[in-house]
């Protein structure tokens, strides 16, 4: 599997991939949606998918003495990448903003806390269920898959916003309050769950998805 | 080497049916069939890249399913041109292919690349359709491989491409060790070089013998429409007619060596057209 992992950040990880991360910045924009920076990842996936399908990507994985399989847990291992490295670098930069930029809190939606970085799991392992398995369902579609995926992802979390905006959860979950620290850490660990488990039920569909397709 | 037993995929609108096979070491197999015959999806069952409905494939007498990954090392397999990454220099390439194979033989490799005169620092795009096809070839050749399945390997060479892939061939075979199966619709290869025909039509084989017992079989009969009886038109497998004559294949043990008409051996590109004349 390592060497499925070397081709993969050899190849099929465009280097516009490590641009993208950057854009985690945006989260020290005062006043400014904190899901943006974060949601690059999905544009990078989405250049990833397109660029792999131009160059028959699972066609040369196919030649290689790999099990079929090792083709789905490449790709799930690539978006994961993508997904766990635009969520790290966005770290310091959602410091900045609750302590620098943001410190009165974030006037349009959630501030960049743990609560947020939960969120943001939970809505990255809805995308990640939508659209791993429906584009093994052929192996090169991805466009369909990718915009419902992202549909999804934008779904839930405005469903998490109206959520805090329309109960009193904010008062638990948004801010920096050590109060209610406990809460926003529950959001947190309960996001890094859903996102391992959203990857291994993914993983098990696609591949299912994936035995009938012809290469 | 090779063993397949019973191989058959079903697709809404073609069957692969049946299909079984061995070819032992030391041998090239010639896998000849018309477009969409299902040359292609029987090599792509083998290789387990098409789930077969049912069937079973040994290589080195191991079961190919449960042994996938360890046999996938010990086959090198193309299928026609390199038609991935393109945009990527040959370099880059290599260097992700070759981490996957323990026997990987960087000497040889290089060898290869120096024999088809391919520079490593080309992109992919970069080759004609030919040298695209020495791409694939040079990594399937260079590491270890015992068996070797070739799907089309001569289309879009040219005629001395051509020849000295087919010498290149039966260079890898002379050995005794490895043995190769090459698909194609180009039957004048298989003249030249392979010991055992395969010869598929609508998804089921219809021929499977050395190439010699094929054509040693079989004769080529022309003569006049006149002394044509519809009992003997029955026995032909394929047969053409003009207000010249006729001209079918039959088998041999059909024929009556008495009658009044011409015969000669066929080449194994009659044997491929009168076949699929069948009904015509």
């Amino acid at each position: 599997m390592k060497n499925v992992i070397y081709k993969e950040l050899k190849l099929f990880l465009s280097p516009i991939v490590y641009f993208m991360l950057i854009l985690s910045a945006l989260l020290v924009i005062p006043a400014y949606p904190s899901i943006v920076g974060v949601s690059y990842s999905l544009l990078s996936i989405n250049i990833c998918f397109s660029i792999s399908r131009a160059n028959n990507d699972n066609q040369f994985t196919a030649m290689l003495p790999v099990p079929r399989n090792y083709i789905v847990l490449g790709k799930h291992f690539s978006v994961a990448f993508i997904e766990i490295l635009q969520v790290l670098i966005a770290i310091p930069f959602a410091l900045v903003s609750v302590f620098v930029t943001n410190v009165a809190g974030n006037l349009v939606g959630i501030d960049s806390n743990m609560t947020f970085f939960g969120i943001t799991l939970i809505c990255y392992g809805v995308f990640n269920l939508i659209f791993l398995p429906w584009y093994f369902k052929t192996g090169y579609k991805a466009g369909i898959p990718m915009l419902i995926g992202v549909l999804g992802y934008f779904l839930v979390y405005v469903a998490f916003e109206l959520l805090l905006n329309f109960t009193n959860l904010k008062i638990y979950l948004d801010g920096i309050s050590a109060e209610f620290v406990g809460y926003r850490v529950i959001v947190l660990l309960s996001g890094i769950v859903f996102f391992i488990v959203s990857l291994f039920v993914s993983e098990k569909i696609s591949s299912k998805n994936f035995d009938g397709v012809v290469l | 080497m090779l063993k397949v037993e019973g191989l058959s995929k079903h697709y809404p609108e073609f069957d692969l049916t049946d299909v079984s096979f061995n070819l032992e070491r030391g041998y090239i197999l010639g896998f000849i069939g018309r477009n969409g015959a299902g040359k292609s999806t029987t090599i792509k069952s083998i290789l387990n890249l098409v789930t077969p409905t049912s069937g079973k494939i040994e290589i080195l007498g191991k079961n190919f399913q449960e042994n996938e990954l360890e046999l996938k090392e010990k086959v090198g397999y193309t299928f026609g041109e390199v038609n991935y990454y393109s945009k990527t220099k040959i370099k880059t390439l290599a260097n992700v292919y070759k981490k996957f194979f323990s026997k990987w033989d960087e000497q040889l490799y290089r060898q290869y690349l120096n024999r088809f005169k391919i520079s490593e620092n080309k992109k992919v795009e970069e080759l004609s359709s030919g040298m695209k096809v020495k791409l694939g070839l040079t990594f399937a050749l260079s590491h270890g491989a015992e068996l070797f399945i070739f799907d089309e390997p001569t289309s879009g060479l040219d005629p001395i491409a051509r020849d000295e892939l087919l010498d290149l061939f039966q260079e890898i075979v002379s050995d005794g060790n490895k043995s190769i199966l090459f698909s194609t619709h180009i039957t004048s290869d298989l003249d030249k070089c392979a010991d055992y025909i395969l010869f598929i039509k609508d998804g089921k084989i219809v021929a499977n013998s050395t190439k010699d017992e094929l054509i040693n079989s079989h004769l080529i009969v022309k003569g006049s429409l006149g002394d044509l009886t519809e009992q003997l038109e029955k026995q032909f497998i394929g047969i053409k007619k003009n207000k010249f004559g006729f001209s079918g294949l039959i088998k041999k043990e059909f024929y009556d060596s008495g009658l009044p008409f011409d015969t000669e051996l066929p080449n194994l590109e009659e044997i491929m057209v009168y076949y699929n004349k069948e009904e015509a």
